[in-house]
């Protein structure tokens, strides 16, 4: 018995150091795109547009940050209706339009276009059964290149025809070649708005786009633990307005009430924890010595579960000595 | 089932007196009849042995207990040495063995074969011979005192010492039982005898007997087991009807490192069984999915066996009578499965006295009450409360997690059982399992922002089960058993449910006849009709391969179903012993699914052959089958499913040998084969079907290994085995991909344990475990869900193409016992995982899946232990 308590006890431990020799994900030290927040309607009259019907005009536009500053190509292809709203399902839908076409995906290049802006076909949603409709959407790809990107003719089943070549011609490795997806819901009265940051207070103070606040640098050079920096760091507490907790009752009759949570980025230091419910958003932030130079940059990004997403941007230094 | 089969010998025993059966405590004289029944053989011609010249003038004393095979004629045909007394003394045995003669043994009257044990014993100045029976002439004023021993399995229980004395002049006969557990004393003064019997791990018991004269006492006595009330029999590729069976008993479970007393966790040592994933509540039994395994309590389907994170098994050791494991070629009572069948057998209430138990440790605190209600009628309560909330809720908050409900789980068991009469028993049982989480996760993961706020989980069941066991005659059994309760799983995490609550009833009947000298039929019905209310809010599931997350930001989807399963079944089987070194054992299960309207006709036979039929007993043993599963519910019933599908099919094939070394020492090893067909695979559908996903018997697969298991069975000083498996799972979800490593494949699985009693109350043990890592797919990077944040992983294709490293682990347990007048404390150190290797247990990535370590388990763990027993 008492074996079975101590290797629970070993499992949490366990599960609770998994990842914990990684970099953290909230540590921007490459090429990142963070969010993709949509709209929809024409220029000037744009509302938020993750949920959209057959027609509708979708502006999409990407927070990214590549900490070497070098030229990005962009990709974007959309798989509309495949039959898994996952990636794989994504990229399998396009394989298999490759396949009927004989063509790859008609993807749209462009250096450093960070924005894209397509509509969607108005038979999207033609032949979908009525039970099938809650889950029917338009996949937007994108591919970020800090080189070349080159379009093969040939589509594997489970991959893109795409490869990312720096200068000197080599393939640029996964972790600094960027593939993502985001999801527009194909829904005919049922809307979403993205979250609301009213703004955030770092210890308290306010904290505005232009400010630049002073963080200790309370963690060793190489640490990647929080709770092993010298001090508690300083507290971050982003305010989401509260109309952003959407609730009620859906097109096909189902209730729901979102989720949010607040995702925490920044080119240098550490989080305490870097995704925080949005009921209870804070968290602490320290840099660490030595590194980062004389100005972090933090963003925090606030994401609904149907696809929502806002953020903000804000500056630190080191705290000096 | 276990009570089902029998030997030919011991079903014309029991036949010719199983009126006069009786418990140790009771007695029953009866008339003599010596033409019926079984008669032991009797001597017409002692033979003194010959002192060894070799050991003239040592004045050494000696004892040779020889194993006498005598013919129908009671000629002495073989000679084998039992109890060793040394080389010159066993040699000196056997020369004088041959001339023994004697009246054969008779069963009604007709001469008969027969083998019993006979005991030289040497002194110097006079050598003289103990028999087992007094063989002088009857006399008037005596009577005959003969019986067998039983396991309280009812097996013969050969090499027990039965020791009668007159409590009157205090002069004592004994014997020593033989292969079929009999013994005899003849011609005893009439009066009152205490008998005494004792055996190499049976508690050793008294009761006082009356000898009437010119009467014939017949007892039979049935020995507990040392250590515990309870024997667990677990029953290894067990095909219909006694003909492969592995046991452990309640002394081996209780000592075994890593297994923590827990009787079900405990088969994990034995061929066939994989080691399961860190933490997993599953058995995987040869290379099979956990759900092509089922789990019954008395033939009653339950929805899981262990508690959360495999701590426990749902049914508590102390209640465990039996548990019958088949790893695959099971009889037709059992069907619906093409893996494995757990059967737990629920053990009488005690009716000798009210008993109780209270026990507490770390992991949960336990009480069982029992006893008699009346002379026909007993009880038994027990309830069990898991304290991991206890100390796990403190730790979960001081990481801020927000618990109002750390895990915690409750079982429950009820038994009533009555003597309706001499051939009816009643038993009505209750027995249920919750299991709970309520937490809140104000950080949630970053890999899945998911992950997080409201998690509970509710996974319970109860059953209230009612069955009569009639024993019409000694050759004919009737059991009916019926079942009503009910399964609830709840699963809420944020936005996401999964609720399910169904009602299942089950009836079983199970009639076995003996139809002839060689043959049993057995026949029976098992049907189980089952309501269900299910609500489904939850992304579709992933294509094959795919990691099922990010969840965060996927369409959710709600579906709502209710409706009844409807599934009975019909089987039949026969017992055939043609000659006395074959068993036969063909049989037929009939299946009827509604949700898919499919009928199932699924023949299986078994062939047993004794190629030497006495000690050291050689068997091959054989077996082929079909065996069906139904699709899940939720594969077959719209709206989460789909329509028309079939069930899918396994074609299992078994063949093994069982050689007998030693008394203690045997080897049992079997090759298998499994042909599995029409498996359910899934494809993707979200623009098509409410559920997003279709269903088609596209798969297909094999299984096919090897088993071995050398053991040494428990004496008074030593247990332990060799459990050693080979084998290879492979599948595939159509049938244009190659066939590739299944997720629960293990190719090695081998366990060497061992336990010494070193005396003084001390014993020691260890268990060694090496095992293949299991298959997995690695992931060769991600792409960014913009929708949560995180990445999804991309798997490298074709499936499950790496491996985990290897596990071995080396687990030891120190037991120390003291006795006292009316209690024995005992304490343990126990420690896993002695040389502290990092075993792996999975893969971890980082946040994009470009960097993967392998996470290990559990380090070196001493515990120490402390346990009362009244």
């Amino acid at each position: 018995m008492r074996k079975n308590a101590l290797a629970l006890f070993a499992a949490v431990a366990t599960v609770a150091a998994c990842g914990g020799d990684f970099d953290p994900g909230s540590r921007v030290t490459s090429l990142r795109v963070l969010a993709v927040r949509a709209q929809k309607g024409p220029a000037g009259a744009r509302v938020d547009g993750t949920y959209a019907k057959p027609g509708d005009t979708i502006s999409l536009e990407a927070l990214w940050h590549d900490a070497k500053g070098r030229p990005t190509q962009w990709a974007w292809t959309l798989c509309v209706r495949p039959a898994s709203g996952t990636v794989l399902g994504c990229f399998q839908k396009l394989a298999q339009d490759a396949q009927k076409s004989g063509q790859p995906p008609p993807f749209a290049l462009g250096k450093d276009k960070d924005r894209y802006e397509f509509t969607i076909p108005n038979d999207a949603l033609d032949g979908v059964s009525k039970e099938a409709r809650a889950g029917a959407i338009v996949g937007v790809v994108t591919a970020v290149c800090p080189g070349t990107l080159a379009i093969a003719p040939q589509v594997a089943k489970n991959d893109l025809p795409l490869t990312c070549k720096d200068d000197a011609g080599n393939v640029v490795p996964n972790d600094d070649f960027i593939l993502g997806f985001k999801r527009i819901f194909l829904r005919t009265t049922d809307e979403n708005k993205n979250p609301v940051l009213t703004g955030v207070t770092l210890d308290g103070k306010a904290w505005g786009p232009d400010d630049v606040l002073e963080v200790p640098a309370s963690c060793g050079a190489d640490e990647n633990r929080f709770d092993r920096c010298s001090d508690g760091g300083v507290s971050i507490v982003p305010t989401v307005d509260p109309s952003s907790f959407e609730a009620g009752t859906n097109e096909f009759g189902a209730a729901y009430s979102e989720q949010l949570v607040v995702q925490y980025y920044a080119n240098e230091g550490l989080f305490e924890t870097d995704v925080r419910r949005a009921q209870d958003p804070i968290t602490k932030f320290a840099l660490r010595s030595g590194k980062g130079g004389s100005e972090v940059r933090v963003w925090i990004v606030a994401r609904d579960n149907r696809g929502g997403v806002s953020w903000l941007e804000r500056k630190v230094k080191p705290r000096a000595k | 089932m276990l009570r089902l089969r029998a030997r030919a010998l011991a079903v014309l025993l029991g036949a010719s007196v199983g009126s006069l059966v009786r418990s140790a405590s009771a007695q029953e004289p009866a008339p003599v009849e010596p033409k019926k029944g079984p008669v032991p053989p009797k001597v017409k011609t002692s033979v003194d042995p010959t002192y060894p010249s070799a050991k003239k003038g040592s004045g050494e004393k000696a004892v040779v207990r020889v194993e006498l095979t005598l013919d129908a004629t009671g000629k002495v045909t073989s000679t084998k040495v039992l109890e060793s007394g040394g080389d010159a003394f066993d040699a000196a045995a056997l020369e004088a063995a041959p001339k023994l003669e004697f009246e054969p043994a008779t069963i009604d009257g007709k001469p008969v074969p027969a083998k019993i044990a006979w005991r030289f014993t040497f002194e110097e100045a006079a050598p003289t011979v103990t028999p087992p029976t007094t063989v002088e002439p009857t006399k008037a004023a005596v009577g005959t005192l003969s019986g067998t021993v039983l396991t309280p399995a009812d097996e013969p229980l050969p090499g027990a010492k039965v020791v009668a004395k007159n409590k009157k002049d205090q002069k004592s006969v004994e014997a020593t039982t033989d292969a079929e557990g009999r013994f005899s004393f003849k011609d005893l003064p009439v009066g009152t005898w205490s008998v005494h019997v004792e055996s190499t791990g049976f508690k050793a018991f008294d009761v006082d007997e009356e000898v009437a004269g010119n009467t014939l006492t017949k007892v039979t006595y049935r020995p507990k087991l040392e250590g515990d009330a309870v024997e667990i029999d677990v029953k290894g590729e067990r095909p219909p009807r006694e003909v492969t069976k592995h046991s452990l008993s309640a002394a081996e479970i209780n000592k075994i490192p890593g297994s923590g007393g827990d009787a079900i966790k405990a088969i994990q040592n034995l061929p066939g069984v994989a080691r399961p994933p860190g933490l997993a509540a599953f058995l995987i039994v040869r290379g099979s999915a956990p759900q092509e395994t089922n789990y019954f309590v008395e033939g009653t389907l339950v929805p899981i066996i262990f508690h959360f994170g495999g701590l426990n098994a749902v049914i508590p050791t102390e209640l465990i009578e039996r548990i019958d494991f088949y790893p695959g070629n099971f009889g037709p009572e059992f069907g619906r499965v093409t893996g494995g069948i757990l059967d737990v057998g629920l053990r009488s209430p005690k009716k000798d006295g009210y008993h109780g138990l209270l026990q507490f440790d770390l992991i949960d605190g336990r009480t069982l009450l029992e006893g008699p209600i009346d002379k026909k009628t007993r009880f038994a309560v027990a309830a069990r409360r898991s304290w991991v909330d206890v100390w796990l809720g403190p730790v979960l908050r001081s990481l801020g997690t927000g618990v109002s409900t750390a895990p915690v789980y409750y079982d429950g068991q009820a038994i009533l059982e009555r003597d309706l009469d001499e051939k009816n028993t009643a038993r009505l049982a209750f027995f249920g399992s919750n299991d709970r989480l309520a937490v809140t996760l104000n950080s949630p993961s970053s890999s899945d922002p998911a992950l997080g706020g409201d998690i509970t989980t509710t996974t319970g069941f109860w059953r209230l089960q009612g069955r009569v066991e009639s024993r019409l005659s000694a050759g004919i059994r009737w059991t009916n058993m019926i079942s009503y309760g009910q399964d609830l799983i709840e699963f809420n995490l944020g936005d996401f449910l999964f609720k399910l609550n169904s009602h299942p009833l089950a009836f079983r009947s199970d009639f076995s006849a003996k139809i002839g000298k060689d043959a049993t039929v057995i026949v029976g019905t098992d049907v189980l009709w089952s309501s269900y209310d299910v609500t489904v809010r939850a992304p579709p599931p992933p294509i094959p391969g795919e990691a099922p997350g990010p969840f965060f930001g996927r369409p959710l989807r709600e579906i709502s179903g209710s409706g009844a399963l409807y599934r009975p079944a019909a089987y039949a089987m026969l017992d055939l012993r043609p000659t006395k070194r074959l068993q036969f054992l063909p049989g037929v299960r009939l299946d009827y699914t509604r949700d898919t309207k499919e009928w199932s006709v699924n023949p299986r036979v078994v062939a047993r052959f004794a190629i030497a039929n006495e000690f050291p007993k050689t068997v091959l043993k054989a077996g082929v089958g079909l065996f069906a599963q139904p699709p899940l519910p939720q594969q077959s019933i719209a709206p989460f499913g789909t329509t028309g599908l079939q069930n899918s099919r396994a074609l299992q094939y078994a063949f093994g040998l069982e050689q007998d070394f030693t008394r203690q020492i045997n080897l049992k090893t079997e090759v298998f084969y499994k042909d599995t067909t029409r498996l359910i695979s899934q494809t993707l559908s979200e623009s098509t079907t409410a559920s997003g996903v279709t269903y088609g018997n596209r798969g297909d697969g094999r299984t096919y290994g090897l088993e071995v298991l050398l053991r040494y069975n428990p004496d008074d000083k030593f247990f332990g085995w060799i459990a050693y498996t080979l084998s290879r799972a492979e599948r595939r979800n159509t049938r244009d991909e190659p066939l590739a490593l299944y997720a629960f494949d293990q190719t090695h699985i081998l366990t060497i344990l061992g336990s010494y009693k070193l005396g003084k109350g001390w014993q020691v043990g260890a268990r060694f475990r090496y095992v293949t890592g299991r298959p997995y797919t690695p992931n060769v990077g991600g792409v960014v869900d913009f929708d949560a944040g995180s990445y999804s992983p991309v798997p490298q294709f074709p499936l499950n193409q790496a491996r985990l490293p290897s596990f071995n682990q080396l687990d030891i347990r120190i037991d120390k016992e003291w006795k006292f007048t009316s209690w024995t404390l005992s304490a343990y150190l126990d420690v896993q995982n002695v040389y502290n290797r990092a075993n792996p247990e999975g893969v971890s990535y980082n946040f994009n899946y470009t960097q993967s370590n392998v996470v290990s388990g559990i380090p070196i763990l001493p515990s120490l232990g402390l346990r009362g027993e009244l």
